[in-house]
């Protein structure tokens, strides 16, 4: 009934059954200069109750990923592939029944609480206001609930702070108020772009904390976007790493960490500050820059950057391939010889 | 759902009336901080009460003056005393009572033209901001056609069809607003053009809102403050407009007066008799004068810029 996974790996949640199935997704956007090649087949699945990550720089394609999954990329991007939440295709689906699933079955948590909440209404009202998108209840009813949903994600004095603005919230209260916001509808897939990028340090493990309590409470699975290896390697089950578009490297966190089989991956952990470092290392930064995604390096997109590139880089582009046990995937010709090296766990 | 309930949080409700935010101060909430700023406006606040005198004045009529305002009264061309205030004209007709018959018809449609032509021009800038593309081209291009349109010259020739029969009023409301409306659509344009590229506006889309949701609870709530300010300088317009059209005698047609029918009349005589031309003149620029300087302040009071002490 889910349909076919494209990948039948060992599942990180505890449920079997797939929600969401991402297959060969493409993503280009027509601009003057030609098009640009945002996503070039990245397939995934989310399984019930799974936190996924899916770590990449800017620029990799993994907000647009998400972005096309929820059917809110403008028009001027050409999305093909295929996308099915619980086995129905929503890909390509007309705005209107796109609607039913935007925050009751996919809800989506923005990067920026700063400008992800209208400034006139108050927050409580707002909350109110996504759960009356989607249920006929009284406002009354929707503000009692938009409280709760507010105590649920620790904001101190729920009821007054419902009926403040948001510029009376800081910084991380709003991320707090926006993940309240999403878990409104009771969604089965909660997408969480960037959740913490914006926020002061100190509130980032608070932030997802409360997003860890949210979910348990809706019982949704996350997908995580973020830049940052750390925020992943706590939270996440499985991982997806991103380059120039593509899926480098997928699998379980654990396996991808410990035994990365891409070099970007590899040259991702390497770039981290270790706590645990004996004497003064100095980190190790991957050169160069991440590629035009106009005109991508031919062969594998990361062969201008590898430390291990050899001449049939340049020629054929690395198919995602299992490599290792337990589902995890490269997409580099030699995942087999990175097998050796190993990496202490960060 | 009820297994949503969160353990309680223990923190103490604060007291009412000692509403602290997390630096300490008051909190306030947009609309108090809006009317605070405007009643601080002294120039503003002078004018509304002004203006309210004058409305109610005008509203009330006959009964503060005890005369009718077709009432014949032996003192023909009397200039202003204690017994006719605003004198009265060469039949005899108390020149106050028909000053404020004339700014009652006149702000009547006034208001008219500015609900009209208000939300009228809201709606297409609304359509052509938010959906852009080729119903913006066509919706703005029409805008821009009005706006060529020497609008005096057309508003005399509609305004001709309805010359002199009683009780036209409400076609010349129509009439005016029919080229009013053409400003406020561009300004609602330009708003929702970069509102609905904010955050917020994907936000609500990821929950599942529909544009008409997004249009009415997210995009035209954050341009209220143009539209307000719009609205109101629109009504002191419209006022003038149908003095224009009164003036040249296309306007409300007796037994209705306006106060444009009165600075007409008295045009004739503003030498020999000059209140009869002066003091409705004057009537008329006070009570514009009054709605300008309130719109002034509505938009100081409203204008976010200065307002965000942090944002």
């Amino acid at each position: 009934m889910s349909g076919e996974a494209p990948g039948p790996g060992p599942s990180g949640g505890a449920s079997a059954e797939p929600v969401l199935v991402v297959e060969d997704l493409t993503v280009d956007f027509a601009t003057p200069d030609g098009p640009v090649h945002a996503v070039r087949g990245v397939s995934f699945t989310v399984d019930a109750e799974a936190v996924v990550g899916i770590v990449g720089e800017s620029g990799s394609g993994k907000s647009v990923t998400m972005m096309a999954v929820m059917g809110l990329l403008p028009r001027t991007a050409t999305v093909k592939g295929s996308v099915r939440f619980r086995g129905e295709e929503i890909l390509g689906l007309p705005d209107k029944q796109l609607r039913r699933y935007r925050g009751r079955k996919l809800a989506m948590i923005f990067q920026d609480p700063l400008t992800s909440l209208n400034p006139v209404f108050t927050v409580g009202a707002q909350i109110a206001e996504a759960i009356r998108v989607h249920n006929d209840v009284k406002r009354s009813a929707a503000m009692e609930r938009a409280v709760e949903l507010l105590d649920l994600v620790g904001i101190p004095n729920a009821a007054k702070r419902a009926r403040q603005y948001p510029h009376e919230f800081s910084g991380g209260m709003r991320q707090r108020a926006m993940i309240a916001m999403s878990i409104a509808n009771d969604p089965d897939v909660l997408i969480a772009d960037e959740p913490t990028t914006a926020l002061d340090v100190t509130i980032q493990a608070q932030i997802l904390d409360v997003l860890e309590r949210a979910q348990q409470a809706v019982s949704s699975a996350i997908v995580l976007i973020t830049h940052d290896l750390g925020v992943v390697a706590g939270v996440a089950d499985r991982v997806m790493v991103m380059y120039a578009g593509r899926a480098v490297e997928q699998g379980l966190v654990d396996d991808v960490f410990l035994r990365p089989r891409h070099p970007y991956t590899l040259g991702l952990l390497e770039s981290l500050p270790r706590l645990d470092a004996e004497g003064q290392e100095r980190l190790t930064p991957i050169v160069g820059a991440p590629p035009s995604l106009l005109h991508p390096p031919t062969g594998c997109p990361f062969h201008p950057r590898c430390r291990f590139v050899r001449e049939m880089c340049s020629e054929v582009i690395p198919e995602l391939r299992f490599v290792g046990g337990l589902g995890q995937r490269s997409a580099c010709h030699y995942a087999e010889e990175l097998e050796a090296l190993e990496v202490e766990p960060t | 759902m009820a297994d949503l309930a969160p353990a309680p949080v223990g923190v103490p409700e604060l007291p009412v009336g000692d509403q602290l935010d997390e630096f300490g101060a008051e909190a306030e909430s947009q609309s108090r901080r809006i009317v605070r700023r405007f009643v601080h406006h002294r120039l503003a606040m002078a004018s509304l009460v002004v203006l309210l005198v004058l409305m109610t004045a005008s509203f009330l009529g006959e009964t503060i003056t005890s005369y009718r305002y077709d009432e014949l009264t032996p003192d023909t061309n009397q200039p202003p005393s204690s017994k006719h205030w605003f004198g009265t004209d060469f039949i005899g007709h108390d020149m106050f009572t028909l000053v404020l018959r004339g700014a009652r018809r006149s702000i009547l449609v006034a208001l008219i033209v500015a609900a009209l032509a208000t939300s009228f021009g809201a709606t297409v800038g609304a359509l052509a901001g938010y959906y852009r593309g080729l119903l913006d081209t066509v919706l703005m291009r029409v805008t821009d056609l009005f706006l060529t349109i020497p609008s005096l010259a057309v508003l005399l020739v509609l305004a001709s069809r309805y010359r002199g029969q009683s009780g036209n009023w409400m076609a010349i409301a129509l009439v005016i607003a029919a080229f009013a409306w053409m400003p406020l659509a561009r300004v609602v344009r330009g708003m929702f053009l970069s509102l609905r590229e904010r955050e917020f506006v994907e936000a609500a889309r990821a929950l599942g809102a529909s544009d008409s949701r997004i249009i009415l609870r997210h995009l035209l709530p954050n341009s209220l403050a143009p539209i307000i300010v719009n609205a109101t300088l629109l009504v002191a317009a419209a006022i003038l407009i149908e003095t224009a059209l009164s003036f040249l005698g296309f306007g409300i047609a007796p037994p209705d007066t306006s106060l444009g029918r009165l600075v007409a009349e008295g045009s004739n005589a503003s030498y020999t008799r000059p209140w009869m031309f002066y003091l409705p003149g004057l009537w008329l620029m006070l009570i514009c004068l009054c709605i300008n300087f309130v719109g002034d302040g509505l938009r100081d009071a409203i204008d976010p810029r200065d307002a965000r002490v942090r944002a």
